[in-house]
């Protein structure tokens, strides 16, 4: 009897310490004072928490930013937080008890695309508008639900400005490596698809990799007989950092005879060069931001908050965040109300000058419904280790042509 | 206080409300053979569990040479001088009989302060006691017959030179000529100085062997007396004791 | 190609039979699998990188910290959670099993959580243990410093087998394994062995972590790959057998490897399972696997 006590208690112990660690401050009642905006993103693993980190600290930057200067509408906006980690289970759950339970009327944050996907369904069903953060497939603007908007990266654009890149740097052949993903197959199936209608004259092959293995020995080697001029990778931190240093490692790329260009966009985040040494000089990557962007007043002053607050410069994420919140803000302003339906109504009329530029939404059915469609992107290269991304050399401006003039062999 | 082992008032079970020993009151004279007799169930094996710490009492006391010993645990109890041969499963089944042999010496001589050529010494000298093993010191222990493994476990007990050695259902499951032979190693190891308390089901085996008898009914002792006592008229005694046609 | 991968294959079978070798034992002494065993390879990682890197450590003082950190870490996971699962050993042993799973997962789970909030959820590159260029091995490149973390990955494997076959401490720890209460009647300190035998196995995952922290960055969730492959390895070996984890780890290094190559890569990770389920077929207790599991 003894010995189940002091188990009961030993495991009463451990659980609670994990859940204490775990649990972000549990939120209260609904108020009506009080604007609440769902938060769904990742916290913890299996997905990126990087990305969920990114994420959460520009919305919490700005709701703080707009509370010190009075909130939305009288109300103070209140984020209530909740971790999906990143799987499809999680995106389900969290936003139905965000919806049902904080009675939240609009949900933002989310950071990858099989969460988008889960969600669809929940907005739907209660009509409650969610503005995703970072949903890259397709399947989320062509299952045309009106509640679900995109200010983010989509499929086609990136895979678009990826083309166009192959195509300016007179590329032969091709090799593309993507994640296991919801994002990673829509990305793949696009690529395919664009590199037959518009470079056919470019041999392409491609694999999907599992974003939980360690080690992708077999594949750089299988790479190395294909020798490809270009590998574009499409895998997120970490498997994409284990990628391109393995790459690095066997001498298959960045070299003199096969460039790597990194669409993941995972070149900004904060540990990327505590990650990668060598293999990132020469890289091309795909970003959708650079400090070199010519950004709005808005999108500055975000910057500066982000960097005195953080130390840190702001990543593509948390600048997708930013658009996120505020779109959502001025969607409030406009409806002068707090309500899912009218916010909804808003939201799908949207024109507002966020950090990176002028937001709107598409109305047309399909790949680009209820997207962003303009969302800037900029194409740039690391000319050394431990580079910052000032100092990188920018090829295509956010608003500009692609210009691959700078470009140097690695 | 001339009582090896003692125990005082013990009581002890496995769950918290079944008391399989009840206030029990029993002593091992230093050097002499002790007898546990009683029916199944009456919790023989239990004593020896409580003794070596397998089982913690939940009242009373254990004195091993005058100190108190109550819920040490089976290690300390080892390096003491203690010693068990347990009714079944005291092999080291995927090691030699040579490692079986060595491994507990081996794992007690910093304690004890025994030399190696002391430990080489003592396994020679059972070598040559139990000449079965040695032919066979190569094998695997669970490549020994039932015999064979009881007599590999007196082996062990022997080269302890242990102070106090609890022996439990020794002959269980032995061919009766078997039997004999484990119950002359008894002798024998009772012959080198080792005070023994024994517990069997053979009863007239027991009181063979044994200078004193308890008889042991539903976790108390219901009698008691010297074994000379019970040879006279065993069958008359024991019936009377145990309560059955034995 | 093909030479190329049974060596690249070899190379990740010794980091998995370093892994698996701690859990197999834990297996063998207690009977309980560890399902914080990933997260003892990740502390080894994160102490080696956050040593060098955040308090200037050399790498030589910052190796062997990882591997104490480890060891220490699973000293006191053994004597402050493990306990009561033998505590006790004459009265029943209800719920011993639940208890040991859901307290070693609870745990995972804790110190996932611990790392991420203490040094967030980035990933850190460690640092080599030897620089300079590489050498061509059947077709691939192999840095000197992963020879050197091969080199002591296999030293500690080998002595560790070598060690449980021809010590005292291997003796007793193999006795605890074949029968409990023998050895403790026979005078082995089971408690003692059951804290030596996690903190062995703690430091030896801690090891693999840090060896492989220059490959594989920790982040806080890092321990989860690992500890898969080794569940796998363990049942594939023979639940206990410590000649098994290593059989088993550089068994599945190379059918993992040569499944990637001639079918697919993306299904390297079922190859181990598929191997699994055959090797069960044939022998139902994994290939080293001698001893009944306690019903």
């Amino acid at each position: 009897m003894l010995s189940r006590l002091s188990r009961l208690k030993r495991l009463a112990f451990t659980s609670a310490m994990a859940l204490a660690i775990f649990a972000n401050a549990p939120n209260g009642a609904h108020s009506q004072e009080t604007f609440d905006i769902g938060v769904s993103t990742i916290l913890t693993p299996p997905g990126s928490v990087i990305q969920g980190i990114q994420v959460r600290q520009a919305l919490e930057l700005i709701a703080d930013w707009q509370n010190e200067q009075g909130g939305v509408l009288g109300k103070k906006i209140k984020l209530v937080v909740a971790d999906d980690q990143g799987t499809t289970e999680g995106g389900r759950t969290v936003a139905e008890r965000l919806i049902t339970r904080d009675k939240v009327s609009v949900i933002t944050g989310q950071a990858s695309s099989n969460v988008v996907l889960a969600s669809l369904e929940v907005a739907k069903k209660y009509g409650v508008p969610v503005v995703n953060v970072n949903g890259w497939a397709s399947g989320i603007r062509t299952a045309g639900v009106p509640q679900v908007f995109s200010p983010g990266p989509y499929t086609t654009r990136v895979i678009t400005a990826t083309v166009d890149t192959l195509i300016a740097l007179g590329s032969k052949k091709v090799f593309g490596a993507f994640d296991n993903t919801d994002a990673g197959f829509s990305l793949e199936k696009e690529m395919s698809k664009q590199l037959k209608e518009r470079a056919p004259q470019i041999q392409y092959k491609s694999v999907i990799l599992d974003r939980a293995a360690k080690d992708y020995l077999p594949v750089v080697l299988q790479i190395q007989a294909e020798k490809p001029d270009v590998v574009v990778s499409e895998l997120i931190a970490p498997a994409g950092y284990i990628l391109m240093n393995q790459l690095y490692d066997q001498g298959v790329a960045p070299t003199k005879d096969t460039m790597f260009f990194e669409m993941g966009g995972m070149t900004d985040n904060p540990d990327f060069w505590k990650n990668i040494r060598g293999a990132g000089k020469g890289a091309l990557a795909f970003g959708h931001y650079h400090p070199k962007f010519d950004l709005p007043a808005i999108g500055v002053e975000f910057r500066k908050r982000f960097v005195e607050r953080y130390k840190v410069e702001p990543g593509r994420l948390s600048f997708q965040a930013a658009d996120a919140l505020f779109v959502i803000l001025d969607a409030a302003k406009r409806a002068n109300s707090t309500e899912s339906a009218a916010l909804t109504e808003a939201l799908a009329k949207t024109d507002y000058l966020g950090t990176r530029g002028q937001i709107t939404f598409d109305k047309t059915p399909g790949p680009t419904f209820n997207q962003w469609v303009e969302v800037p992107y900029a194409i740039f290269q690391f000319t050394a280790v431990d580079q910052k991304l000032d100092d990188t050399t920018l090829l295509k401006q956010s608003n500009g042509p692609l210009d691959l003039k700078g470009i140097v062999a690695p | 206080m001339s009582a090896i082992l003692q125990l005082e008032n013990v009581t002890a079970g496995y769950s918290a409300d079944i008391d399989i020993l009840r206030g029990l009151n029993l002593k091992v004279e230093r050097g002499s053979v002790t007898g546990l007799i009683g029916l199944n169930g009456a919790g023989k094996s239990t004593v020896m569990k409580s003794v070596f710490g397998f089982l913690r009492p939940r009242i009373g006391h254990v004195f091993y040479n005058g100190r108190e010993i109550t819920a040490s645990s089976p290690h300390d109890l080892a390096a003491k001088g203690l010693w068990l041969i347990p009714q079944d499963g005291g092999l080291f089944d995927h090691m030699s009989v040579e490692t079986n042999l060595r491994l507990p010496i081996e794992t007690r001589r910093a304690a004890a302060g025994i030399s190696r050529a002391e430990i080489d010494r003592r396994v020679g000298d059972v070598m040559q006691q139990f000449p079965i093993l040695r032919e066979k010191r190569r094998q695997l222990a669970t490549r020994l017959s039932g015999g064979q493994r009881k007599l590999l476990e007196f082996a062990i007990a022997h080269v302890q030179r242990p102070t106090l050695c609890l022996i439990d259902e020794p002959s269980i499951g032995l061919a009766p000529k078997v039997a004999e032979e484990v119950f002359a190693h008894i002798s024998t190891l009772a012959k080198t100085g080792t005070s023994i308390l024994l517990v069997d089901h053979n009863i007239r085996k027991v009181i063979e062997v044994a200078s004193y008898v308890y008889v042991l009914t539903l976790g108390t002792v219901s009698a008691e007396g010297e074994s000379s006592a019970f040879r006279t008229d065993l069958h008359g005694q024991v019936k009377e004791w145990l309560g059955i046609n034995y | 190609m093909l030479s190329s991968m049974l060596v690249s294959g070899l190379i990740t079978g010794t980091f998995y039979a370093l892994m698996a070798l701690g859990l197999t034992m834990i297996f063998g002494v207690l009977r309980i699998v560890n399902f914080a065993h990933g997260e003892f390879y990740m502390i080894g990682g994160f102490a080696y990188v956050l040593l060098y890197h955040s308090l200037g450590v050399p790498i030589v003082a910052a190796l062997p910290a990882a591997v104490v950190a480890g060891a220490a870490l699973g000293w006191v996971v053994e004597r402050l959670l493990i306990r009561p699962v033998y505590a006790e050993m004459g009265a029943r042993q209800q719920g011993r099993d639940e208890y040991a799973i859901i307290v070693t997962f609870a745990l995972s789970i804790l110190l996932i959580a611990a790392m991420t909030k203490i040094v967030g959820p980035w990933s850190l590159q460690g640092p080599r243990l030897i620089d300079g260029p590489p050498l061509l091995i059947a077709g691939i490149r192999v840095s000197p410093h992963q020879l050197a973390a091969l080199g002591i990955a296999l030293f500690f494997l080998l002595g560790t087998l070598y060690l449980l076959n021809y010590s005292l401490w291997g003796r007793q720890i193999r006795a605890v394994a074949q029968n409990r209460s023998a050895a403790a009647v026979m005078g082995v300190d089971v408690g003692k062995v059951s804290t030596i035998v996690f903190a062995t196995a703690g430091g030896l995952a801690a090891l693999a972590g840090a060896l492989l922290s220059n490959m594989i960055s920790p982040s806080p969730d890092v321990g989860a790959f690992p500890a898969i492959k080794s569940y796998v390895i363990i049942v594939l070996g023979g639940l206990g057998s410590p000649l098994g984890a290593l059989i088993g780890g550089l068994l599945l290094g190379v059918i993992e490897n040569l499944g990637a190559i001639y079918i697919s890569f993306s299904y390297r990770d079922t190859y181990g399972l598929v191997l699994l389920v055959v090797i069960l077929l044939v022998r139902p207790n994994g290939l080293f696997g001698e001893m009944r599991r306690e019903v």
